[in-house]
């Protein structure tokens, strides 16, 4: 592997990592230091001190974590058993003060009943710390297992779920309790109400000058299967690779991922607005673009080699329309 | 000089990234997370002499690297005891398939060539530095990096289950 390669991919992943990590409340780092300094200081000066000093020892052996605030259920289990944390994709100000909604992705049949042998239920928890909010999905399953042969997709849509937060936000970062991961909270940026099956997020970032959001959706494969492990089913390729959903502001709406001479391919309503429709066949991707007041969408997918771009267009605009 | 001052804007700083790095050593975040963690709690026990150094950042860091050798068992033994008592989940980064592929491969490296690999890479360490770091001569920093960098290519080339399935929530 060339080491140019090797650099770039390696500062990805740090970079990954890095923004993903939230340091601590440095004051906990300084006490145990200081706890360490006077250990060390009180050591061998007569049996009193040495005394004194196994006292600072052991305080200073005892946890520093302070001892978190328990997490509130903000909603009621929905039925069936609990199925540990499931991780959440981002978090959404829900327009009612105290509430975020946040988006996992979830089987198709996660909207059935509990009797459905795919059915999920999920429940959210929140709990405020003082430098964070720590929000956790809880997951809950059908108590019968899944019968033999039976097949649950395992993606397929966002499912939000609301959470009411213990405290006001006040700036803190969010956090994911199932992997601790900091999560955005995305301001401006639309979910999609339907994907293909087997599309899922693959990641959002935001750039510009913060006021650019980028989410990108691709397809995998995978089911669930009735009993043992998780297998991988090899699925037929949908007519894109990848769409992207960006939130810009209304000046770069023309020009976004546009050439000047990429012609316009027609117009259709999406959200209650007139949105263009533009078919680029030289880079092969097609895009849906309207405006909304003070932001901009633009609904990008770029289509696979064996694909038409008709079939993308059909694809773009049914995500761009279930936009919520 | 009280820690606090500098201390916690040091700490805020650098702490991710640092954390970021270890994973790449170590390709385990809980075990990166306490490492780094523990050699802050040193570097501030000290701070009136560390914030003095060059590059105290640097310091932090080769004390990291050395607790994860030993220490670092005893940390990762603790963090799991306070998981079962319900403090905290297991932290795993959210990655794309790429970079979990790569993280496979890094964690699939013996870790003599690892370490190199990213001290070098990651870092932008010259072999000597890479050398005066983790105490080894120059000559060997060089046929690591080159035996890591064959390895690290040759398992990346291999697909793997993770990359075929794809990263739940990237």
């Amino acid at each position: 592997m060339p080491s140019a390669d090797l650099d770039e991919r390696l500062e990805r992943l740090l970079r990954t990592v890095q923004d993903g990590v939230i340091a601590g409340d440095p004051a906990v780092v300084v006490r145990r230091g200081r706890r360490r300094r006077l250990a060390r200081g009180t050591a061998g000066v007569g049996a009193v001190a040495a005394l004194l000093a196994a006292v600072v020892v052991v305080a200073a052996l005892l946890p520093d974590r302070l001892p978190r605030p328990a997490a509130v259920a903000t909603g009621p289990a929905p039925g069936g058993v609990p199925d540990g944390a499931v991780p959440w994709f981002e978090a959404h100000l829900s327009g009612n003060p105290g509430e975020l909604v946040v988006s996992v992705t979830a089987p198709v049949a996660a909207r059935s009943r509990p009797s459905d042998p795919c059915w999920e239920g999920y429940q959210p928890q929140a709990r405020a710390e003082a430098d964070r909010m720590v929000v956790t999905v809880r997951r809950f399953r059908p108590r019968a297992p899944v019968p033999e042969g039976h097949l649950c997709t395992t993606v397929g849509l966002l499912r939000n779920v609301t959470v009411r937060l213990p405290e006001d936000l006040r700036g803190r970062p969010l956090v994911d309790g199932a992997t601790g991961q900091r999560r955005p909270l995305v301001e401006g940026l639309l979910t999609p109400g339907w994907l293909p099956d087997n599309w899922m997020p693959l990641r959002m970032y935001r750039s510009g000058k913060g006021d650019v959001w980028r989410r990108q959706y691709h397809q995998v494969g995978g089911v669930r299967a009735g009993s043992g492990p998780w297998r991988i089913v090899e699925l037929a390729p949908g007519p894109a690779e990848r769409v992207t959903v960006v939130a810009i502001p209304p000046r770069l709406l023309g020009s976004w991922n546009r050439w000047p001479d990429t012609p316009v391919a027609g117009h259709t309503q999406v959200r209650g607005r007139r949105a263009e429709i533009d078919a680029d066949p030289w880079r092969r991707i097609v895009s849906v673009r309207w405006r909304e007041g003070e932001v901009a969408y633009v609904v990008t997918g770029r289509a696979r080699q064996d694909a038409t771009l008709r079939q993308v267009q059909e694809l773009v605009v049914r995500i761009a329309q279930s936009l919520r | 000089m009280a820690t606090g001052e500098g201390f916690h804007d040091f700490y805020r700083d650098a702490y991710p990234r640092l954390v970021a790095q270890l994973y790449a050593v170590t390709t385990d975040l809980g075990l990166a997370e306490d490492v780094v963690q523990e050699a802050f709690v040193r570097a501030a026990s000290r701070w009136s002499e560390v914030s003095t150094y060059q590059a105290p950042e640097a310091w932090v860091r080769k004390v990291a690297l050395r607790l994860r050798l030993d220490a670092a068992r005893r940390l990762r033994r603790q963090a799991a005891a306070l998981t079962r008592l319900g403090t905290r989940p297991d932290p795993q980064p959210a990655l794309d398939p790429e970079d979990r592929g790569l993280v496979e491969a890094l964690g699939r490296l013996p870790r003599r060539y690892r370490e190199v690999l990213v001290l070098h890479h990651c870092l932008d360490r010259s072999v000597q530095d890479v050398g005066a770091h983790l105490g080894i001569p120059t000559a060997t920093v060089k046929t690591r990096l080159a035996r890591g960098r064959a390895m690290l290519a040759g398992l990346l080339e291999e697909p793997t289950g993770q990359q075929q399935q794809g990263a739940p929530h990237a």
